[in-house]
């Protein structure tokens, strides 16, 4: 790509994330948000300078790395298993959050009504259902050669969990499973600043490690067998992808839900734009594009003209589906498939 | 037609009250003739034609009309005013079933065994003292009622499940007279609709006031053969809802208030038209979003909500925890922003634990209690010292 690409892709992220800051549900004026993060929120509104300082940033940085973080994830599966579908939901990971979710959500008496998304207890459901399906998953690759089949236990697994869900929806009371429907509809909102720090430490690490991963991904598209003959161990680095797309899931999943189509639709968009499946140039625009695009779906999800919010997940299939009907109708014309 | 459409649900006793003031004289002669031909086609052979459904006082969705050996009871739709969801003939047991009467779903009163759908029903035939008549229970989780809950433990009451999805083969063993539960638009009752048993449609919920849904207990007291003691029980409701009203009418100070807590990235709000909005009102608080049109709720973002409750006086949320009651810690774990509200600085913040309290059930039946929970919150000058309230707990640090 081009350094005039580069640019424009970086403008457009940080365009995206100061208008993130700047526009939201409620009217705060520009001069009093530049005042704000110029160090002078005294001198505003003590609100403005809450809605900034502790709802609007912790927001804004949630739905970049979170963006970055699925797109990033999407990309190594569609890589690793050679399929274009394949996204961070594919393998059950996703599933194991919500079934994590719903033990705690769902088992009775558990959780406050209501604030579910952003408790604690609930974000640890999530990691742990997260973990434990990627430890199956991991531990299937240990046996089974074919990507393919892992793909099919990893959807296997994924049906399990919902059996569960379903069984603890049935059971659950009408409050809670409304309060679990909400935390499926996705949101970039329950990191508070406080818990920020900790999202940022490991969906920065999980993108640090996928671009460790660069050679052997490269090595991948050309299938499994040429990679073992140029030297890599596919079994190994099988792993290696299955840890990294784990943990970013299981981080993102944690704390915003089930946030649909960025990781399946937006590793396309970057092959689109660029023209390549070179993952030394592809890793750092679907990096840059998974941000900017989940930052635009958190505005449009909390434009002051709506008059409220709505959820993420109805916002993130108006990119995500177009892209992928135009990838499939036109996969013969698409450079990097052929 | 029927008296009772007339007043019952097409033309409401208000409205036309309304019209005597302001339309035209021969209009109102019209309109009283049509009603007097109506309630002489709909009852029939009747010796003593009273419709009772100008009678309700403010709940709009029924009419209760006294015929001739039997009653007529309308149950107007809710989501199509215009229309009638159900009508019920309630003809005594052992009485002969009346010639001409109307089309519409019989049933034997006083009710016998029968299934209720709602845990809130339930306490409605508490209130009466009906609950015996209660053979099976759906959603027996919400049942706070002592009585009933143990009933359930000794097996004497079956529960059937899901209200969504009811288990069947329990229901049909029960041998119902009828089952009594809370419809839902454009809903059907899948098989339980096709069992022969009399489904009884209470469309309580859907009343936007508090005294309207309350009157609903007349509906019960006609079921199960004690109208008297519905009207009584209701009566007392009312006195008791009034006084605490007018002493909160007269207060000073309108305390703000704001409710509910996020929900995933939606922190609803109900509307200013709505049930509870109406309660805050009467209790002498100034809801924060009571000038908001419609009977539902607000989506709203934690912005928007911070924006305007920031300096608010009360915030009232209601939460379901079998294991503890809930502190402002725990709030602040788990949504460190909520800390920013003045409300929660000041000790403002007071919650309701469902699972520990009937606060949902009397919500329908005493909302006499629901009303004086909040006006402790609002004005506890108007109260002695020792009063305490039934549902809300101040929530401690």
């Amino acid at each position: 790509m081009k350094p005039v690409g580069w640019l424009i892709l970086s403008l457009l992220l940080l365009g995206l994330f100061a208008a993130n800051l700047f526009w939201g549900s409620v009217s705060v004026p520009f001069g009093s948000v530049v005042d704000i993060l110029s160090g002078n929120g005294d001198a505003v509104n003590p609100t403005w300078n809450f809605i900034v300082t502790q709802s609007r940033i912790p927001q804004g940085v949630t739905a970049m790395l979170a963006g970055a973080s699925l797109a990033v994830a999407g990309l190594m599966l569609q890589t690793a298993f050679g399929n274009p579908l394949a996204g961070p939901s594919i393998l059950g990971i996703t599933s194991g959050a919500s079934l994590g979710v719903a033990v705690v959500m769902l088992s009775a008496g558990s959780v406050i009504g209501g604030t579910v998304a952003g408790s604690l207890s609930a974000v640890a459901g999530a990691f742990a259902g997260s973990i434990v399906t990627l430890g199956i998953i991991i531990l299937f690759s240990s046996v089974l050669r074919s990507s393919v089949m892992l793909l099919i236990v990893g959807i296997m697994v994924g049906y399990v969990a919902n059996s569960a869900i379903t069984l603890l929806n049935f059971f659950a009371s009408a409050q809670n499973v409304f309060a679990y429907t909400l935390w499926g509809m996705g949101d970039f909102s329950s990191v508070t600043l406080g818990e920020l720090p900790l999202f940022v430490s490991v969906s920065a690490a999980g993108l640090f490690f996928s671009f460790l991963l660069v050679k052997p991904l490269n090595a991948l598209l050309l299938g499994e067998r040429y990679a073992a003959n140029l030297g890599v161990n596919v079994r190994r680095t099988r792993v290696m992808l299955l840890l990294c797309t784990g943990l970013l899931t299981a981080i993102v999943t944690s704390y915003c839900g089930p946030v649909s189509f960025l990781g399946l639709a937006v590793p396309h968009m970057a092959r689109l734009a660029i023209g390549s499946s070179n993952h030394n140039v592809l890793l750092p625009v679907t990096v840059l594009m998974g941000a900017a695009t989940a930052l635009l779906c958190n505005l449009l999800c909390s434009l002051p003209w709506q008059g409220g919010v709505i959820p993420l997940n109805a916002v993130t299939p108006i990119f995500g589906a177009p892209v992928i009907i135009y990838v499939i109708v036109n996969r013969s014309k698409i450079e990097y498939f052929n | 037609m029927s008296g009772s459409e007339v007043f019952g649900r097409a033309v409401p006793f208000r409205v036309v009250v309304m019209f005597r003031f302001f339309c035209m004289r021969n209009f109102i002669i019209i309109l009283f003739s049509a009603f007097l031909l109506s309630v002489a086609v709909s009852c029939g052979h009747a010796t003593q034609d009273t419709v009772t459904a100008g009678n309700n006082l403010y709940a709009r969705g029924f009419s209760l009309s006294d015929c001739d050996g039997y009653k007529i009871l309308d149950i107007r739709n809710p989501w199509d005013t215009l229309r009638l969801l159900h009508r019920y003939l309630l003809v005594p047991k052992g009485a002969a079933i009346p010639d001409s009467m109307p089309q519409g779903t019989l049933l034997r009163t006083p009710l016998g065994r029968v299934a209720v759908y709602a845990s809130q029903h339930c306490a409605v035939m508490s209130r009466l003292g009906v609950e015996g008549n209660v053979a099976g229970i759906c959603d027996a989780y919400y049942v706070a009622d002592t009585v009933v809950k143990k009933r359930l433990k000794q097996g004497e009451i079956v529960d059937l499940g899901s209200s969504f999805l009811p288990d069947m083969e329990r229901l049909v063993s029960l041998s119902a007279e009828a089952i009594i539960l809370s419809p839902y638009k454009d809903g059907s009752y899948g098989k339980a609709g096709e069992l022969g048993i009399p489904l009884v449609e209470i469309a309580d919920y859907m009343e936007n006031s508090p005294l309207a849904r309350a009157e609903w207990i007349k509906v019960f007291g006609a079921l199960f053969d004690c109208g008297a003691l519905a009207d009584s029980a209701f009566s007392v409701t009312c006195s008791r809802y009034d006084s605490l009203a007018a002493m909160a009418a007269v207060a000073v100070e309108r305390p703000t208030l704001f409710c509910e807590l996020k929900t995933g990235g939606v922190w609803y709000q109900p509307c200013g038209e709505s049930y509870m909005a109406a309660l805050y009102r009467d209790a002498g608080i100034d809801y924060l979003w009571s000038d908001t049109p419609g009977t539902g709720s607000l989506s709203l973002s934690f912005e928007e909500v911070l924006s305007r409750a920031v300096h608010a006086d009360l915030w009232v949320f209601k939460y379901a925890d079998e294991t503890r009651d809930r502190r402002l810690s725990d709030l602040a774990r788990e949504f460190a922003p909520y800390s920013g509200f003045d409300a929660f600085k000041n000790g403002g913040v007071w919650g309701c634990n469902s699972v520990k309290s009937p606060f949902f059930e009397d919500l329908a039946v005493s909302p006499d209690r629901v009303l004086h929970d909040f006006m402790l919150m609002a004005h506890p000058e108007l109260f002695s010292a020792d009063d305490t309230a039934f549902y809300f707990k101040r929530l401690e640090k």
